[in-house]
C-alpha cells in the first residue's frame, strides 16, 4: 500500500483503534481519556505500513539500464544525423554549392548544438556500448561496431576541430568521473582512431559468442560490410594525413593491394532516412525537413554549380534540384524586382539566369528564349556565392533538392508539391551518404596521383564518375517514380547521357598539364558528387588547395575556415579549454593541413 | 482577529482551581459599547482568570481575599479594577497607543502576540485583495508587502505570476514561497505541457489562481526563514499563509449574508507610437511581400518628402495602378501566387485577372485587433454561528473574457468550513473547498519576432501583430470595403500575404484549454488535556486535475498537418500535523510555551499526454482523429517526515525568545544524506514596556532579531543517472527500431541538503500617538550546498549536473511606513503607507564552472546567467567591438558596427528598489485608496522594441531620408581591433548608411548586438485605485440589507517607463518564461498586459 492516507484506507484501523479504547475508557475511568484520543488521532495516520518508507525515490519513468539494440539504433541515427546536418551544409558552403555560411562568416556559437549533441549523443551511448560488451560477457560484434563508429566520430571532429577531448571524453559517470575533460593532440586523436578501426575490424570478424545484432540501421547486422567500412575510413584519414605522415604511402598501398574496402552500392556507409515522422521527433533526412514541409526552410543553392552543370549537360540535374517555378520575375514592379536574385548587389557573375545577359548565349547560342527555355531557367532561382543581400519572399521560387540525396521529387514531375501547406506528399527517405564506394575511389584517386602509390587514375576516375551517376540515378528510380534514367531530355530541349558528360570529363583530365592540374579536374569532379556531403571536398580543398575554380565569394568578412570555432559553451564551460580561446578558425589550420 | 484572541486565551485561562468566595460578572465593551470578545479578566495575584464571550460577557469566581481584577485587550490600555460591592461590573476598555499587540497566525496556524515575535510578518485583511479589479489572488499583493516582488506574465485571462519573498534563494531550482492554505500547503505549481505552440511557457496558470480572493479571510506573508522554519524544507523560500473564510475560525453570532459582485473592462496597456509615412517594403520601394516597412512613401507622404528633402517619389507606387494605390498583396505577390491564392479568390482579381487596386495607407491593424475584455464576478458568502459551533459557506463565479479575441477564463468555486466545540471538550474545525478554473486561449505564447523566430512559437498570433506592414489591413478595415481575407473559404487554410500563420485565422481555430478541478480541504481536533497541555492534529488533501488540449488546425503554416494534444495532470498532497503545546509559567514573571509537533508530507503528480498528429477529420479535435499519436507518462512522488519544536518564552511581556528546532527526513535524498537537523533563534524587546517610557511622542518601541537556518530536500529523482526511451525510428522499409540514450543530466548519488542561513534585525516604532508607525528590517540570508543543475562541459559526455554547489546571498531592507498626516474631528482622515523594499542577491559562488547559464534567449544565442560575484541572474549577450575607450568600431566597407563573436553580461535585470505608495482617504461613507508601485531600475532586453526598430515601425523611425554615419572609429572586423591611421590615430567613420541598414542588420534592430536592445525598465504606474461609498446605516434601516458598500476600482490604469525607447509603449512587467523558471530580464513579445476598470457592489444581509 504505497497510497495510504489517513483519510480513506485507515478508517477501519480507526475504529478498531476506536474500540479497544472504550474498553479501556472503562477500566481505568481516572485517567483523562482523552489523553487517548488525541494519542488515536496519531495512530489513526501512522498505523498504515509503508508511512515511513523514504525508499521511494526509483524512477519510474526511465530505465537505468538499456540494451545493445536501443542504444545501436540511437547511436547511428544522432551521429550521422548530427553529421548531416548544418554541419553538412556548412561544409558545402564553405566549398561555395549552398548558401550556408558560403561568407565563411562563423560565430564562436555557430557550433555549440553540434558538439553538444556529438558528445551528449553518440559519442556516449557508444562508450556506454563498448564499456557493456567488453569483457567475457559481452559481444565482440557489438563491441566492434561501436569501436568503429567512436573512430568516424572522432576522426572526423578532429578534421573539424582539430584537438578534441577524446582519451578524458564522456567520462561524466565513469567511475573516476571526469568533468573537465582534457583536449587531447590532434594527431594523437586521429592515432587512437586508427588503433580503434584495427579493433573494431577484429573485433565484428570474430566467430565466437555471435549474436543476432539488432538495431543496426546502416548496414542490419552484415559484419562483413563493417569490416568494409573499417578500411575504408581508414584509407580517408591515411589520405587526410599524407602531408604529415610518411607511412601513409605505405599504408595507403597496402589498403589498395588488400582490396577490402568500400566498392559496391550496398557497402557504402550510409544513413538512409526515415519516412514516418511525427511533430515529437522527425527523422527525415535534414534537408527533407527544411523544403518540403516548411516555408522558406532550405537555404539557397548556389548558382555556380547550377550552371556549370546546366552547361556541362550533367546528367544529374534532374536528380539533384526540383525547380519550383516558370515564373519570371516582372522587373518593372518593385515587389518581384527586390525579389530578383542579385538585384540587391551589382557583383554578382551568375545573376537571374533567366534574365541573365551571358548564360542563354552559352547553353541555347542564343540570347532570345523559346518559351520551354524560359521555363526552365526561371525555375533556377539561387544565389551567388555569399550575396550579401536581405532575404526576399522567395520561397516559393528557390530551387529546392530533389530526389537525390534529400528524398524529394525528380525536377518537376509532381508539382503541387509547394513548400507550404501541401507539404510531406515527395517519397522521403532521403540519404547521407557519408562514406560511399566513390569516396573511396577518390581517395585512390589522389592518392595515385600525389602520392605515386600504383594504380590507373583516369581508369578510376571514368569508374567514379561513372558509378556516381548510377548511385544517383538508381536512387533516384528507387524512390521517385517518375524519375527519368539518362539519356533524357531536359525540359529546355537538351540532350542529357551519361557518355557523354563523362567524356566531356576525361577530356578535361587528359588536357590537364600537371599532377596538379589533374588533381584540380578530378577533385572539381568530385564537387559535383558532393551534393549532400560536404565532408571530402572540404578536407580535399584544405588538403591540395584544389578544387580552385569555384566563384570569389562577393563578401568576405572573414577569411575561408581552415577549422571550426570552437564552440563558445565549451570554453567557457571547460576549465581544460583555456588555451584554445586562442585558436582562431581562418588563421590556425588542424595537425594534417600544411 | 477578537475571535482568535478568544481562542487563545481561552486555552491560556481554561481551567482555574475553584475556592468560590463571590461570583463577579459583566460586560466588556471598547468606548463605543461594541463587545470585545475575548478580553481577558485575571484576579490579580492568581492565575485564576476567564475571558469575554462572543458577546463581551464574562463570569468570573473570585477568590475570597482578592479583590482586584487585572482586565485587558489586544490594542487597549490594561486596566485593574478593585471589585466593589456589585459583584455585576461592566468594564469599558479604552485603546492603547500602542496597537502592536495584534495576534498573527504564524508557522503552522500558530498565533502569536505581535509583539513577541523576532522577525518580520505582514498581514494582508482579505479587504486589502477583494474587489481591487484583479481576479489573481497573488497579483492583488503586489506593491503591498515590503520584502516580496511580483509580476504577472502578462495580460492574458489566467496567466501564471511570479512572486519572490526577499530575492532569490537558489540559483536554478524553485523561487517561490510555500502556499499554505487554511494550514496544508497548496501547489502553486505552473504546470508546463511538454509539447505545444505555447511552449515558451508563460501562458500557463499558476495554481494559486485556484484561491478566489472573494473568500480570503486574510493573508500572513511570512518572510524569512525565522518565520517560516517550522514548515520545513519548502520554507526557504518564504511562506503566504492563506486564512479562507470558511477556514478561519470566525463565525458570527447569528447569520449573515454577503453579496459581492463586480463588473469590469479590461483593454491593452499600451500599443506603439507607429509610423504612419512609409509602407512595406525596403530600401524606401514598395515590396508588398516584405514584413518591413522601409518601403515607398505613402502617396500622401509624397509631396511633402520631395519638398523637404529633394526626393523624387512618386505616387504612383506601382505601374498601372492609380495613385495610392497598390496591387491586393493576397492576389500579387510571387507567395501569394505560388499559393494559388488568385484561384482562390477571384473577387480580389479585376476583370483582366490583375489584381484589384487597394489603398496604400497605413491601418490600425493592432488597435483594431483587440476587443475589450470584460471580467464579472459574483460571490456569496454565508457565516452562521451560535456559541460552541459556528459554520461558513461561500460560493462564487468569475468569467473574465481577455483583449485577445476567444482567450478567456473562469473560476467557480464551492467552499463550505466550520467549527465546534464539543461536548466532550474536543475541539474540532474544518472545511472543504471545491473550485472548477478554466483557461482557454489561442496561440498567445511570447514569441520572437526578427525573421528567425528562435523560440518554438512561429504559430502565436503575437509572432507578428505588432508588426504587420503598415498597409496590411489586417482587419479588413478600408472604408472602400475590400476584403483581406484570413481562410481559404474552400478548405479553411490559413491566408496571410507570406508563410507565417495569420493571428485572425491563429484566434478562429487554434486553441489551448486547460479544466482544472480541484479539491481541498483539511480537519483539525484538538483536545485540552490537561490545563497546560493542548494536543492538536491537523491533516488535510490537497488535489487537482488539469485537463489540457491544445488544438492546431491543419492548413496552417508552423503545422500545416495540424496536431492535437492533450495532457491530463494530476497533483495530489497530503499533509498532517500533530502538536503538543504547553502553556505555563515560571514564577510570576516567566510566560513558556513549549511545542513539540510531528509532520509528515507525500506529495504526487502524474503527467500523462498524448500527441496526435496529422489531423485525419478537421473539426474533430480528438487525439483519435489524428494519423500518428505518441504517448508519455511521468509520475513523481515524493515524501517526507519531519519531527519539531518551538520553545518561547516570554518575561514580563516586554522581552521574548523563541526556540525553533526541526529535523528532516526526505525521500529524495540518499539514504546517508536524508535526515537533515536546523535550529533558530529569535528575540523581542519592547523597549517602551521594558523601561515604562512610552508617551505621547513615543508610544511603542520594539528592537527584534533572529537567526534560523532551514534545510531543503531535492526534487525526486536526482540521484541516479538513467536512459531515456526514444521514439522508434521506423527505417525507410518500414522496419520499427527502437531507442534509448543516457540521458544528458549527470544525477548525484551524493546529494545533501541544501541549507539557508538567515539573520534579520528589525525595529518597530510607533510615533504620535500611532500617527507615525514605523517597521524596518534588515536581513541577509545566505544559502549554501545549493541542489542545482550546472552547466558542464559537454565533452563530458553530459550538458548539465546535479550537484550541491554555490552560494547565494540574499541582502536587503524593508521598511513600512505609516502615517496619518491628516485626521480631522469631522472624521476625514488620510492615512498614507510606504512599502519599500531594496534587496540584493549576490551570486557568491556559483560552482566549479563560477557561472551558470540558466536559459532564456537573445538573439546572439544568449540569455541569463549567473556568474559568480555579480548579482543574480544577468542578461547575457552579444556587444559591439568597442576601442579601449569606448567607442564603437564600424566596418568601413558595411558602415555597421562589428558584433564580438563571444557572449557578455550586458544587463542586470535586479532593480536598485522598489516602492509601493498607498493613499487611504476617508471622510463619512467615503473611501479613496490609491497604490502606485515605483520600481527602480533594473534591465530588460526587449525583443520587442529591437523588432520595432527593425521593421521600421515606430514614429522614432519616420525621419528616414539621407545617410546615417554611426558616432564610432574603423574597425577590423577579424581582430575586432581599431584601425590606425600613420600616425596611429584612430579613424573616424564616415560611412553613410540608409536608415534601412542602420536598423536591418547588425546595427541598431533586433538583429544587432544584443546589447543595443537592452533598456533600463524603470516604471511607475498607478496599480490600484478605488473609490467606495459606504452607505448610511440609517438608510438602509427600512431594509433587510445590514450593510451596502459601492466601488469603482481601476486596475495599471496609468504607467510610465521613460527609459524604454520613446514610442515602444511596452509594459515591462511580463515574463519572458513561466515562473518555476529562474530567466528574468527578458521579453519576448507575448500578451501585452492590460488595465482593467469598473465598479464593485457589496452588500450584507
Amino acid at each position: 500500500m504505497d497510497d495510504c492516507t489517513p483519510f480513506s484506507f485507515c478508517k477501519q484501523k480507526e475504529q478498531v483503534r476506536h474500540n479497544s479504547i472504550q474498553k479501556q475508557k472503562r477500566l481505568t475511568m481516572k485517567i483523562n481519556y482523552k489523553i487517548f484520543v488525541a494519542i488515536a488521532l496519531f495512530f489513526v495516520a501512522s498505523s498504515c505500513d509503508d508511512m515511513f518508507d523514504l525508499d521511494i525515490n526509483t524512477d519510474p519513468n526511465n530505465p537505468a539500464q538499456a540494451s545493445n539494440n536501443l542504444l545501436l539504433t540511437q547511436s547511428e541515427y544522432t551521429l550521422l544525423n548530427n553529421l548531416a546536418g548544418g554541419v553538412n551544409n556548412n561544409q558545402m558552403g564553405f566549398m561555395g554549392i549552398i548558401g550556408s555560411g558560403d561568407s565563411w562568416n562563423l560565430a564562436q556559437s555557430s557550433y555549440n548544438g553540434f558538439w553538444t549533441d556529438m558528445y551528449t549523443g553518440p559519442l556516449k551511448d557508444l562508450d556506454g556500448l563498448i564499456a557493456a560488451n567488453t569483457g567475457a560477457t559481452g559481444s565482440p560484434q557489438y563491441l566492434g561496431i561501436a569501436q568503429l563508429l567512436k573512430a568516424y566520430g572522432y576522426a572526423t571532429l578532429v578534421d573539424l576541430f582539430g584537438d578534441v577531448p577524446f582519451s578524458e571524453a564522456a567520462k561524466g559517470d565513469a567511475a573516476d568521473k571526469i568533468i573537465n575533460a582534457k583536449f587531447d593532440d590532434d594527431a594523437a586523436v586521429y592515432a587512437e582512431c586508427l588503433k580503434l578501426i584495427d579493433e573494431g575490424i577484429k573485433n565484428v570478424n570474430t566467430v565466437f559468442r555471435p549474436l543476432p545484432i539488432t538495431g543496426d540501421i546502416i548496414y542490419n547486422g552484415n559484419t562483413e560490410r563493417w569490416a568494409k567500412f573499417g578500411k575504408s575510413l581508414r584509407m580517408k584519414m591515411l589520405l587526410n594525413t599524407r602531408l604529415v605522415n610518411t607511412n601513409a604511402k605505405a599504408d595507403i598501398q597496402a589498403l589498395i593491394t588488400e582490396n577490402k574496402m568500400i566498392a559496391a552500392d550496398v557497402e557504402d556507409f550510409t544513413l538512409q532516412f526515415s519516412r514516418t515522422f511525427s511533430s515529437a521527433f522527425d527523422p527525415r533526412h535534414p534537408w527533407y525537413r527544411a523544403s518540403y514541409t516548411g516555408p522558406n526552410g532550405f537555404t539557397y543553392v548556389l548558382h555556380q554549380p547550377i550552371a556549370e552543370m546546366l552547361v556541362d549537360k550533367d546528367p544529374r540535374i534532374s536528380y539533384y534540384f526540383r525547380r519550383q517555378t516558370k515564373v519570371v520575375l516582372n522587373q518593372a514592379d518593385p515587389s518581384d524586382r527586390n525579389t530578383t536574385p542579385c538585384s540587391q548587389v551589382a557583383t554578382c557573375q551568375y545573376g537571374y539566369f533567366v534574365l541573365s545577359p551571358t548564360l542563354p548565349q552559352q547553353l541555347y547560342s542564343t540570347a532570345t528564349l523559346t518559351t520551354p527555355q524560359k521555363d526552365y531557367l526561371a525555375g533556377f532561382f539561387g544565389r551567388d556565392r555569399a550575396d550579401p543581400s536581405g532575404v526576399p519572399l522567395d520561397g516559393g521560387f528557390r530551387t529546392m533538392p530533389g530526389v537525390y540525396p534529400a528524398g524529394g521529387f525528380f525536377d518537376v514531375t509532381a508539382p503541387g508539391a509547394s513548400t507550404t501547406g501541401n507539404a510531406n506528399s515527395a517519397p522521403g527517405g532521403g540519404i547521407f551518404p557519408a562514406i560511399t564506394s566513390v569516396n573511396v575511389l577518390y581517395y585512390q584517386i589522389e592518392a595515385i596521383l600525389a602520392l605515386d602509390v600504383s594504380g590507373d587514375a583516369k581508369a578510376l576516375f571514368e569508374k567514379a564518375m561513372r558509378d556516381h551517376i548510377k548511385k544517383v540515378v538508381d536512387f533516384g528510380a528507387r524512390t521517385d517514380a517518375n524519375s527519368t534514367r539518362p539519356p533524357y531530355t531536359r525540359p529546355d530541349g537538351v540532350q542529357v547521357d551519361i557518355d557523354s558528360y563523362v567524356n566531356l570529363w576525361l577530356k578535361r583530365f587528359d588536357d590537364a598539364p600537371s599532377v596538379d592540374a589533374k588533381i584540380n579536374v578530378v577533385l572539381k569532379q568530385l564537387w559535383f558528387s558532393s551534393w549532400g556531403n560536404g565532408y571530402d571536398i572540404y578536407n580535399a580543398f584544405r588538403r591540395t588547395g584544389f578544387p580552385n575554380t569555384t566563384q570569389i565569394p562577393i563578401l568576405t568578412p572573414r577569411k575561408f575556415p581552415l577549422r571550426l570555432p570552437y564552440p563558445q559553451d565549451e570554453l567557457t564551460v571547460n576549465t581544460n579549454a583555456a588555451a584554445l580561446k586562442d585558436v582562431i578558425y581562418d588563421r590556425d589550420a588542424i595537425f594534417w593541413d600544411k | 482577529m477578537k475571535k482568535l484572541l478568544l481562542v487563545v486565551t481561552l486555552v491560556l485561562f481554561a481551567m482555574g482551581i475553584s475556592l468560590a468566595q463571590r461570583n463577579a460578572s459583566g460586560k466588556v465593551t471598547d468606548s463605543k459599547g461594541e463587545p470585545l470578545i475575548g478580553a481577558s479578566i485575571l484576579v490579580k495575584g492568581t492565575s485564576t482568570g476567564t475571558v469575554a464571550d462572543i458577546d463581551g460577557n464574562y463570569s468570573l469566581t473570585v477568590p475570597s481575599g482578592s479583590e482586584v481584577l487585572v482586565v485587558s485587550y489586544t490594542g487597549f490600555t490594561t486596566q485593574e479594577i478593585t471589585l466593589g460591592a456589585s459583584n455585576l461590573l461592566d468594564i469599558t476598555m479604552a485603546e492603547s497607543d500602542a496597537t502592536l499587540s495584534e495576534v498573527l497566525v504564524t508557522a503552522i496556524g500558530i498565533q502569536r502576540e505581535k509583539k513577541a515575535l523576532g522577525y518580520a510578518v505582514t498581514e494582508l485583511g482579505g479587504d486589502q485583495l477583494q474587489q481591487k479589479s484583479e481576479p489573481d489572488p497573488v497579483r492583488a499583493i503586489a506593491g503591498k508587502v515590503p520584502g516580496v516582488s511580483i509580476s504577472g506574465a502578462g495580460g492574458g485571462p489566467g496567466q501564471s505570476t511570479k512572486i519572490n519573498i526577499r530575492g532569490f534563494s537558489s540559483l536554478t531550482g524553485n523561487t517561490q514561497p510555500l502556499f499554505v492554505v487554511d494550514g496544508i500547503p497548496f501547489d502553486n505549481s505552473t504546470n508546463t505541457s511538454n509539447r505545444d505552440a505555447q511552449s515558451s511557457g508563460n501562458a500557463y496558470s499558476s495554481r494559486a489562481f485556484d484561491i478566489d480572493p472573494n473568500n480570503i479571510e486574510s493573508i500572513t506573508i511570512l518572510k524569512g526563514a525565522a518565520a517560516a522554519a517550522l514548515y520545513g524544507s519548502r520554507a526557504t523560500n518564504g511562506v503566504v499563509v492563506v486564512t479562507t473564510k470558511t477556514g478561519g475560525k470566525s463565525t458570527r453570532k447569528g447569520l449573515e449574508v454577503t453579496y459581492n459582485s463586480s463588473y469590469q473592462i479590461e483593454e491593452v496597456s499600451g500599443l506603439p507610437d507607429y509610423q504612419n509615412s512609409y509602407g512595406q517594403g525596403s530600401g524606401q520601394n514598395y515590396n508588398g511581400g516584405f514584413i518591413g516597412n522601409w518601403g515607398a512613401p505613402f502617396s500622401t507622404e509624397v509631396d511633402r518628402l520631395n519638398g523637404q528633402y529633394g526626393t523624387a517619389y512618386n505616387k504612383v507606387i506601382v505601374n498601372g495602378y492609380p495613385e495610392g494605390t497598390v496591387p491586393h498583396p493576397l492576389v500579387s505577390t510571387g507567395f501569394a501566387l505560388a499559393q494559388g491564392y488568385d484561384k482562390v479568390f477571384p473577387n480580389l482579381l479585376d476583370a483582366n485577372g490583375r489584381a484589384i487596386a487597394v489603398p496604400y495607407r497605413p491601418y490600425d491593424i493592432v488597435g483594431g485587433f483587440f476587443e475589450t475584455g470584460k471580467m464579472w464576478e459574483n460571490s456569496l458568502s454565508i457565516s452562521a454561528g451560535g456559541k460552541e459551533a459556528g459554520l461558513n459557506a461561500v460560493i462564487s463565479r468569475m468569467t473574465n473574457e481577455g483583449i485577445v479575441p476567444n482567450a478567456g477564463a473562469s473560476r467557480t468555486s464551492l467552499s463550505f468550513g466550520g467549527n465546534a466545540n464539543l461536548a466532550n471538550g474536543l475541539k474540532v474545525s474544518g472545511n472543504v473547498t471545491y473550485v472548477n478554473t478554466t483557461q482557454q486561449t489561442p496561440p498567445t505564447a511570447g514569441s520572437i519576432v526578427g525573421g528567425n523566430s528562435f523560440t518554438a512559437t512561429d504559430g502565436s498570433i503575437f509572432t507578428r501583430l505588432f508588426f504587420l506592414p503598415r498597409n496590411f489591413d489586417l482587419n479588413g478595415s478600408n472604408p472602400e470595403g475590400i476584403p483581406y481575407p484570413f481562410e481559404n473559404p474552400a478548405d479553411g487554410s490559413n491566408v496571410f500575404y507570406r508563410a507565417l500563420d495569420n493571428p485572425l485565422w491563429l484566434t478562429k481555430y487554434n486553441r489551448y484549454s486547460s479544466n482544472v478541478n480541484r479539491v481541498y480541504g483539511n480537519l483539525a481536533l484538538s483536545y485540552d488535556v490537561l490545563p497546560w497541555l493542548n494536543l492538536t492534529g491537523r491533516g488535510g488533501i490537497n488535489s487537482y486535475s488539469d485537463a489540457r488540449k491544445s488544438v492546431e488546425r491543419q492548413g496552417g503554416v508552423a503545422d500545416p498537418d495540424g496536431e492535437v494534444w492533450t495532457d491530463n495532470i494530476d497533483n495530489t498532497e497530503i499533509d498532517l500535523n500533530y502538536l503538543a503545546t504547553v502553556n505555563t509559567t515560571l514564577g510570576e514573571n516567566f510566560d513558556i510555551r513549549l511545542i513539540g509537533g510531528f509532520n509528515w508530507n507525500q506529495r504526487s503528480s502524474t503527467s500523462r499526454y498524448v500527441v496526435g498528429d496529422q489531423l485525419i477529420s478537421i473539426g474533430l479535435n480528438n487525439t483519435d482523429a489524428t494519423a500518428i499519436q505518441n504517448s508519455n507518462e511521468s509520475i513523481r512522488k515524493q515524501r517526507f517526515y519531519a519531527a519539531y519544536g518551538d520553545l518561547q518564552l516570554g518575561y514580563k511581556n516586554f522581552a521574548y525568545l523563541g526556540l525553533t528546532a526541526r529535523n528532516d527526513f526526505s525521500s529524495t535524498l540518499p539514504e546517508q544524506n536524508r535526515s537533515y537537523f536546523y535550529p533558530g533563534v529569535n528575540a523581542s524587546l519592547v523597549l517602551t514596556d521594558m523601561l515604562g517610557i512610552a508617551n505621547n511622542f513615543l508610544g511603542y518601541a520594539k528592537l527584534r532579531g533572529a537567526w534560523t537556518q532551514v534545510g531543503n530536500e531535492a526534487s525526486p529523482y536526482q540521484t541516479v543517472t538513467n536512459y531515456r526511451l526514444g521514439i522508434p525510428f521506423v527505417t525507410a522499409g518500414g522496419a520499427t527500431r527502437n531507442r534509448a540514450t543516457l540521458e544528458n543530466t549527470l544525477r548525484n548519488a551524493n546529494l545533501v541538503n541544501e541549507l539557508t542561513t538567515e539573520i534579520e534585525f528589525g525595529t518597530d516604532i510607533r510615533l504620535f500617538k500611532n500617527r507615525v508607525g514605523v517597521e524596518v528590517t534588515w536581513f541577509k540570508r545566505n544559502s549554501v550546498d545549493q541542489i542545482t543543475s550546472t552547466q558542464v562541459a559537454s565533452s563530458s559526455g553530459f550538458s548539465s549536473a546535479v550537484v550541491n554547489a554555490g552560494e547565494i546571498e540574499n541582502k536587503g531592507w524593508e521598511v513600512l511606513l505609516n502615517l496619518t498626516p491628516i485626521k480631522m474631528a469631522n472624521g476625514f482622515e488620510w492615512n498614507t503607507t510606504f512599502n519599500f523594499t531594496r534587496i540584493r542577491t549576490l551570486v557568491v559562488d556559483a560552482g566549479e564552472g563560477r557561472e551558470i547559464f540558466i536559459g532564456g534567449l537573445t538573439d546572439s544565442g544568449g540569455g541569463v546567467i549567473h556568474r559568480e560575484g555579480e548579482q543574480y541572474g544577468q542578461i547575457f549577450g552579444s556587444k559591439n567591438a568597442r576601442t579601449p575607450e569606448g567607442d564603437i568600431l564600424i566596418n568601413k566597407s558595411l558602415g555597421l558596427t562589428i558584433p564580438l563573436p563571444t557572449l557578455e553580461i550586458i544587463g542586470n535585470p535586479n532593480p536598485d528598489f522598489q516602492l509601493g505608495i498607498i493613499n487611504t482617504f476617508s471622510f463619512k461613507g467615503f473611501s479613496l485608496n490609491t497604490l502606485i508601485d515605483w520600481r527602480q531600475g533594473g534591465d530588460m532586453y526587449l525583443t520587442t522594441a529591437g523588432a520595432l526598430l527593425l521593421r521600421g515601425q515606430l514614429k522614432a523611425t519616420e525621419d528616414r531620408e539621407g545617410v546615417r554615419v554611426i558616432p564610432g572609429v574603423y574597425g577590423d572586423p577579424q581582430t575586432f581591433e581599431p584601425i590606425t591611421d600613420e600616425n596611429g590615430q584612430y579613424i573616424k567613420n564616415t560611412t553613410g548608411i540608409t536608415a534601412f541598414d542602420y536598423h536591418f542588420s547588425d546595427g541598431f534592430g533586433v538583429y544587432g548586438a544584443d546589447e543595443t536592445n537592452v533598456y533600463d525598465i524603470t516604471n511607475i504606474r498607478l496599480r490600484e485605485v478605488t473609490l467606495g461609498y459606504t452607505f448610511p446605516k440609517k438608510l438602509l434601516s427600512k431594509t433587510p440589507i445590514g450593510s451596502a458598500r459601492i466601488t469603482v476600482s481601476g486596475r495599471n490604469l496609468w504607467w510610465r517607463a521613460p527609459n524604454i525607447l520613446e514610442g515602444v509603449n511596452q509594459d515591462p512587467e511580463v515574463l519572458a518564461e513561466n515562473p518555476s523558471n529562474n530567466v528574468q530580464g527578458l521579453e519576448y513579445g507575448g500578451y501585452p498586459t492590460t488595465r482593467r476598470y469598473g465598479v464593485n457592489l457589496s452588500v450584507t444581509f
